[in-house]
């Protein structure tokens, strides 16, 4: 079921008003299940993730009563259902325009009028309903007893080595295949493209044979690392040379080494190849065997020579939820998937690669164009998140996303120029990319000065230091936190900047070319639940957030992160610093801070990792696993598992 | 060394920066408030050139026998100290001018709550306020006691507490849990060790730990400043110390409650705890008691070292991503360093279980930020109850157990839960000081720049 992620604005009326407003969502937030005014509980509104009531700018005359949103389903049977509570009278009759008689339909159409969808926000769990995350929840929580009782395993446990157990190695047991296979094509057409140029020289025999001799070296390592294990000792310490070692020999020595073979000799070029592939690869399909054998031997051990199928069979008879079939999550249609799917080029590129050999000219050009607009969007967008143009301070952590740029505008107009010449199409795409570039480098440029004119050193006023306090003092109550934030926009030109960059990241980047998306992950930050960006049409500009663990380091992972795409968006507003000086925006954020007046959560306690890991732990026992397999779902009973590769790779 | 590169003045910083005068066997820790402002002066001017500077070459200034001494200010010290000759200082951290106990959420996230509540401290915070700490090391207790006579009693300053280190001797390296302690240090760069190891994973950038000179991130963010001694904060370093008992009876109890009364189990999976053999021996595969250079993505899972173990805990290392973005890298949790100069305390039975007098650590640290080293390290990964993505449990040695009571030890087949934990460690008093470097402290004794440095 899709999310519907909103906020409802509305000013208040005086000062007065809001010392009275004040007093009944402090009530409210004491007893969030069990208040006279409005109840805010899983039976009260099952399907309500966050929500929360927010005075914004309570000494100004822009006091305004933010109540933000995150429900299933649609805002209409929503707000619906919150009208039917008449307690919602004692809150929003200190707003201006509150009917004066209300009854449902007239509260129904004073917060429907004033439901301000955001202009960009995240949901960590885009198709799950808050009941099936808190069912999931509790399922684990069934099976975290079940083996927690079961001493006899805990017991064996703490006699067994200290040491680890290897890990599969996946990389290493794909890796020559790899190393094999990919160059062959390439070169292939390589050979035949440049086929016309000598390559008999004495300097390619040369390089020819000490290429032999290298490869040789390499295979015998990794056949050595499939064969024999090798030693521990010299795989950990030694992992990153051998594996650096390996690439450089597959990718540098193995092409010129081909290519003179190509050239001369294709037969037997072909034959080397595959020759090549199956001595570095040809003993994968027993060493998988293997490997497997010796983890389902090593599980019986640490099973004191039991099978783990009961175990997991009892599991298994908890997931089942009561009176349906087997566990199935809420997920993204098939549309949705297509659309937000990492490896999007894959299927274009492999249609390009036939079409490329037969030169078939009004297909292939239409295709390459397509993939062409789409690549550069792509690179537009992921370069205006990662922080390109470049600010000073980022070189260095941001020259990922630079070269990446770089090489996507090289790459993109070389193949454009070759393709189509100096025609309509590369104009249209200078247009395209010189506009995008002037909209970055309008919205890089940072707000330079503080309005009060105040220094870090300077401290607090007294009015903003309690107003600091009363934040802090919500804070790390639990795992879970909120954030709400006010600033102003400089000008109504930016206003209007912002607003079309935060339409194109909402729709084009977000939505549609960002994987994460459904996946739960803000610009690759695996924090949040839920956060809205609310653009008001008197400058004002909110952020609320719900977000796991601790306000600095949310702040740091935004900043060493994604500081410079950030700036793009805070950098609008009066007084921000730029995101360069940390500390110096973090005190810029603390200070547009202010304390909430409510505060509800379907799912206190859960970070967005264990909602998801919840979701694999129960879609893993639904289904019948190898028993190798058992364990690495098991696992999640402990704790969810970090990304192994992103780890590993790391280290390497 | 780079000739562009900033020379460290170490003749400028006090001695506990670098070292933790090992060859000292005993130290004594006093904290005083100031009563009467002219006596602290009078007791500064008398200090200078008695204190203790961080030489590069040399343990002790005045030759190896010789007593070390080195002083640190509370906030309220060096505002009295300020008051009195009208200066303003500007630019400290804020948890430093909040003190220790400052609100109801740092309390929170140190873990300082129940029977750890600032309101039972025996020393410092708010309750039991104090101005200065005066540190002292000695070769033996005579030439102690002898050191400290020449510093105490002096009008102006009222003891409020003080506390006699273990000799080191007696405790080999180990704390009193019975386990080897401070292995891990960052390097920082600029001192001998760090010309020794220039690969190390502990290399730490000074400006972490010492204010004035460029941090982690090339920065070098702004030093307080005292009136128009802009440098004021140069070559200082903010100091936490905290006080804190070790539960030694219900530690060894609970482990042999849990593991059926068998000693051998309890002590594996006490070591689980930890993440260390009582030896110093990391849990993590592959590596050996003297290696400190190993990392925690050779044990993705917790099999060896649990994802929960109070080493992991105290510094992920490797696997430290900022809340899992993916981009671990060892760079960015060295941001999160401290250097750790405590020594401890109480009673020596480290064996005799049955004895319950106090015993435990006087944790002293250093670090450049309190909000991004000593609080972050507290909240974020000690106290945070989603630490690795586990669910609901904290540090199992010094975490704030109140709710969670629960440490998962990953293995195979299943995880395993260890349940029922209490807090086997109790916080008797601390505070947030700086540790000025000594021409501040000069400063501040007679109110002119004197000279940087010693002889």
């Amino acid at each position: 079921m899709a999310r519907d992620v909103f906020t409802v604005v509305a000013p208040i009326k005086s000062s007065k008003a809001l010392k009275a407003l004040d007093d009944v969502l402090a009530t409210i937030n004491a007893d969030l299940a069990g208040n006279e005014y409005l109840r805010l509980s899983p039976d009260q509104f099952p399907e309500l993730h966050f929500a929360s009531f927010v005075v914004f700018d309570p000494k100004t005359d822009g006091r305004m009563l933010a109540f933000e949103n995150s429900v299933d389903g649609s805002r209409d049977t929503y707000l619906r259902r919150v009208a039917e509570r008449p307690g919602i009278d004692a809150i929003f009759q200190h707003c201006t325009g509150y009917p004066e008689r209300p009854d449902i339909e007239a509260r129904f159409r004073f917060l429907r009028k004033r439901a301000k969808s955001p202009q960009l926000y995240h949901v960590s769990t885009p198709y799950r309903t808050a009941r099936s995350i808190r069912d999931d929840e509790g399922k684990r929580q069934e099976m975290d007893t079940q083996i927690r009782g079961n001493s006899q395993l805990w017991s064996r446990q703490l006699v067994r080595p200290i040491a680890g157990v290897k890990q599969y190695w996946r990389w290493e047991i794909a890796k020559p295949w790899v190393a094999g296979i990919v160059p062959f094509p390439a070169i292939w057409l390589e050979a035949r493209l440049y086929g016309s140029i000598n390559w008999d020289g004495l300097v390619w025999r040369i390089l020819a044979i000490i290429d032999m001799a290298v490869i040789l070296i390499s295979a015998a390592l990794v056949a050595g690392s499939l064969w024999f294990g090798a030693l521990p000792e010299l795989r950990a310490r030694y992992r990153r040379w051998i594996f650096a070692l390996q690439v450089i020999l597959a990718g540098v020595f193995w092409p010129w080494w081909a290519k003179w073979l190509f050239t001369n000799h294709l037969v037997l070029a072909i034959i080397a190849t595959l020759a090549f592939t199956l001595l570095l690869g040809g003993g994968i399909p027993a060493a998988i065997r293997r490997r497997r054998a010796e983890r389902i031997a090593e599980l019986r051990v640490a099973a004191g020579g039991e099978s783990l199928v009961p175990l997991w069979q009892a599991l298994q008879g908890i997931n089942k939820p009561p009176g349906k079939g087997t566990y199935v999550p809420e997920r993204p249609g098939w549309m949705a998937r297509l659309w937000n799917w990492k490896w999007w080029p894959v299927p274009p590129a492999v249609l390009l690669l036939p079409l490329l050999l037969l030169k078939e000219p009004e297909y292939f050009r239409a295709l390459v164009a397509v993939l062409v607009v789409m690549f550069f969007l792509k690179a537009i967008w992921l370069a205006a998140l990662t922080g390109w143009p470049l600010s000073a301070t980022a070189i260095g952590r941001r020259t990922k996303g630079a070269i990446f740029t770089a090489v996507a505008t090289v790459a993109g107009a070389i193949l454009v120029e070759s393709l189509f010449g100096l025609e309509t199409h590369t104009l249209l795409l200078a247009v395209f990319l010189t506009a995008g570039l002037f909209l970055l480098w309008v919205l890089r440029v940072p707000s330079s000065e503080h309005p009060s004119g105040a220094r870090p050193q300077d401290g607090l006023s007294p009015a903003a230091a309690a107003t600091l306090r009363c934040v802090i003092d919500q804070e790390d109550r639990d795992v879970q936190n909120h954030m709400s934030l006010v600033a102003v926009v400089r000008s109504r030109w930016r206003w209007w900047t912002l607003r079309f960059f935060l339409f194109l990241l909402n729709h084009i980047f977000y939505r549609a070319l960002l994987p994460d998306a459904w996946r739960g992950k803000l610009f690759g930050l695996p924090t949040v639940h839920c956060a809205q960006w609310v653009l008001l049409e008197d400058h004002r500009f909110l952020f609320l957030s719900n977000y796991d663990h601790s306000w600095n380091s949310y702040l740091d992972d935004f900043g060493e992160h994604l500081g410079p795409g950030i700036q793009k968006i805070w950098g609008q507003c009066i007084g921000n610093p730029g995101t360069a000086d940390l500390g110096n925006f973090k005190r810029y954020v603390r200070e547009s801070m202010v304390p909430y007046g409510v505060w509800y959560r379907a799912y206190p306690g859960l970070t967005v990792r264990q909602v998801w890991n919840n979701q694999h732990l129960r879609t893993a026992l639904a289904r019948d696993i190898p028993e190798e397999k058992v364990v690495q779902a098991l696992r999640r009973l402990g704790a969810a598992p970090k990304v192994l590769p992103e780890i590993l790779h790391a280290a390497q | 060394m780079p000739p562009n590169e900033i020379v460290p003045e170490w003749g400028d910083m006090q001695g506990l920066i670098l070292t933790s005068y090992p060859h000292m066997d005993r130290a004594k820790y006093l904290v005083f408030r100031i009563t009467s402002v002219h006596g602290a002066q009078a007791w500064l001017r008398q200090l200078r050139g008695k204190l203790t500077p961080a030489l590069r070459n040399v343990r002790s200034a005045d030759g190896p026998d010789a007593p070390c001494v080195n002083v640190a200010l509370t906030w309220s010290g060096l505002s009295k100290l300020c008051e009195a000759r009208g200066w303003t200082p500007s630019g400290f951290s804020s948890p430093f001018v909040d003190r220790i106990d400052g609100n109801g959420h740092r309390q929170r996230i140190l873990g300082d709550t129940e029977c750890s509540h600032p309101s039972r401290w025996e020393w410092g915070g708010s309750q039991k306020p104090i101005d200065v700490l005066l540190m002292v090391f000695a070769k033996n207790e005579a030439s102690l006691n002898e050191a400290i006579a020449l510093y105490w009693p002096h009008p102006g300053l009222e003891l409020q507490h003080e506390l006699l280190a273990l000799p080191l001797s007696a405790m080999n390296g180990h704390e009193h849990f019975g386990f080897v302690d401070g292995v891990s240090q960052p390097i920082l760069t600029g001192t001998h060790d760090a010309e020794r190891f220039p690969e190390s994973r502990h290399l730490t950038a000074l400006g972490e730990i010492v204010l004035g000179y460029p941090d982690g991130g090339g920065l070098t963010p702004p030093v307080p400043s005292v009136a128009s001694f802009k440098d004021f904060g140069k070559n200082g370093t903010y100091l936490v110390a905290r006080q804190i008992e070790q539960h030694v009876r219900s530690f060894w109890k609970f482990f042999l409650d849990q593991s059926g009364r068998n000693p051998l189990a309890a002590e594996q999976l006490a070591a689980k705890a930890i993440g260390r053999q009582r030896d110093g021996t990391p849990l993590v595969p592959y590596t050996n008691r003297d290696d400190n250079e190993f990392g925690f993505a050779e044990d993705p899972h917790g099999y060896g070292c649990p994802m929960g173990a109070h080493i992991r805990r105290a510094n992920p290392r490797d696997t430290f991503d900022n809340n899992n973005v993916g981009r671990a890298n060892a760079l960015s949790s060295n941001r999160h360093r401290i250097v750790r100069r405590g020594r401890s305390y109480g009673s020596t039975h480290e064996n005799d279980l049955r004895n319950e007098s106090e015993r435990g650590l006087v944790f002293l640290c250093l670090n450049g930020d309190l909000e991004r080293q000593f609080e972050f390290i507290q909240q974020d990964w000690i106290n945070n109850s989603g630490f690795a993505g586990l669910l609901d449990e904290r540090d199992p040695l010094v975490g704030d157990h109140r709710r969670e009571k629960v440490f998962t030890v990953q293995g195979l087949p299943s995880p395993a839960c260890v349940t029922g934990l209490s807090r086997f460690v109790t916080v008797h008093g601390g505070e947030y000081f700086f540790l000025p470097g000594l021409s501040a402290l000069n400063r501040l004794a007679d109110g002119t720049a004197g000279d940087i440095g010693h002889a």
